[in-house]
């Protein structure tokens, strides 16, 4: 593992900590359980194939409203060199699109279709 | 050697043949292994070794290792580990059955070759993603932080001594 990856995947895990924190109460209980993992970039083996190369984050499995909509337990995948590169490797950029890619993926569990998230400034 | 277990795959009834030593020293490396990475987690759930379960009428079945979702308890991935004496109902009959149901995941540990087969449920049905041998780690996306090095997996291999197999 390199020093670069065990680098972004700290400012990642503690931007996500700081997002979740500054979250609304209520929304903060619902949003805590969801796992969030750190990939490099997109696999096939992650994301089932024919997700685009460039994708920053993913949510696995079903909505939080309706559990029996897929068999895989609900998840935020963050994909740290694609996240790294939009950032053109700015930590300050970096730790913002980490914010709002989990916020997005997030929004997705609670629910919110592509349209919703873009209302909220979150596409 | 385990007790012999009884499964029923497709309306038949199968008296599973007891697992050796290594077969179940195997499955409780993974088992300890997976509770770690679980542990962290409340949207899954690791079931007991061989925890018995219905998938259907036809078919009961007792996975080595089975993770199900925690809001649902829906089976996302199963574990079965090899016996040399009994592998047809795992490689042949059980797993056609999952690809069927669409299970997610499935990994095929083969004490036989120290392998781990890796298979994804695709709408196509079951997709072989990889064949793990040596120093790969076995790995997960929906287990953050879960690894496990195959060479470890598969560590202190009797059959390397002369003339003994005991899966």
């Amino acid at each position: 593992m390199s020093e670069r990856w065990i680098r972004l995947q700290a400012i990642a895990q503690a931007e996500v900590e700081s997002t979740l924190a500054a979250l609304p109460a209520p929304l903060r209980l619902q949003a805590a359980p969801l796992p969030v993992s750190y990939e490099a970039r997109p696999s096939e083996d992650v994301s089932g194939g024919g997700e685009d190369p460039d994708l920053l984050g993913l949510f696995v499995g079903p909505a939080l409203a309706e559990p029996d909509e897929s068999p895989l337990p609900p998840q935020i995948i963050l994909f740290l060199e694609n996240l790294w590169e939009f950032a053109e490797e700015d930590d300050e950029i970096f730790r913002e699109e980490i914010r709002t890619t989990y916020l997005h993926e997030l929004g997705h569990y609670l629910g919110l279709d592509e349209i919703d998230l873009e209302d909220r400034g979150l596409e | 050697m385990s007790d012999p277990y009884e499964e029923k795959v497709n309306g038949e009834r199968l008296l599973r043949l007891p697992p050796r030593d290594r077969h179940e020293e195997i499955v409780a490396r993974l088992h300890k292994r997976v509770a770690v990475a679980v542990s962290g987690l409340v949207t899954t759930r690791l079931l007991a070794v061989r925890t018995r379960i219905e998938l259907s009428l036809e078919n009961t079945f007792c996975p080595d290792l089975a993770l199900v979702t925690a809001a649902s308890d829906k089976l996302w991935l199963v574990v079965e580990v090899i016996n040399s004496d009994d592998h047809h109902a795992d490689t042949v009959e059980k797993k056609t059955v999952y690809e069927e149901i669409k299970l997610p995941r499935l990994w095929m540990v083969d004490p036989r070759y120290d392998n781990v087969e890796v298979y994804h449920g695709t709408p196509y049905g079951l997709s072989l993603k990889k064949v793990l041998a040596g120093r790969d780690l076995l790995t997960e996306a929906l287990l953050p932080g879960f690894q496990y090095a195959i060479h470890e997996l598969f560590a202190g291999n009797p059959s390397a001594e002369a003339g003994r197999y005991d899966f």
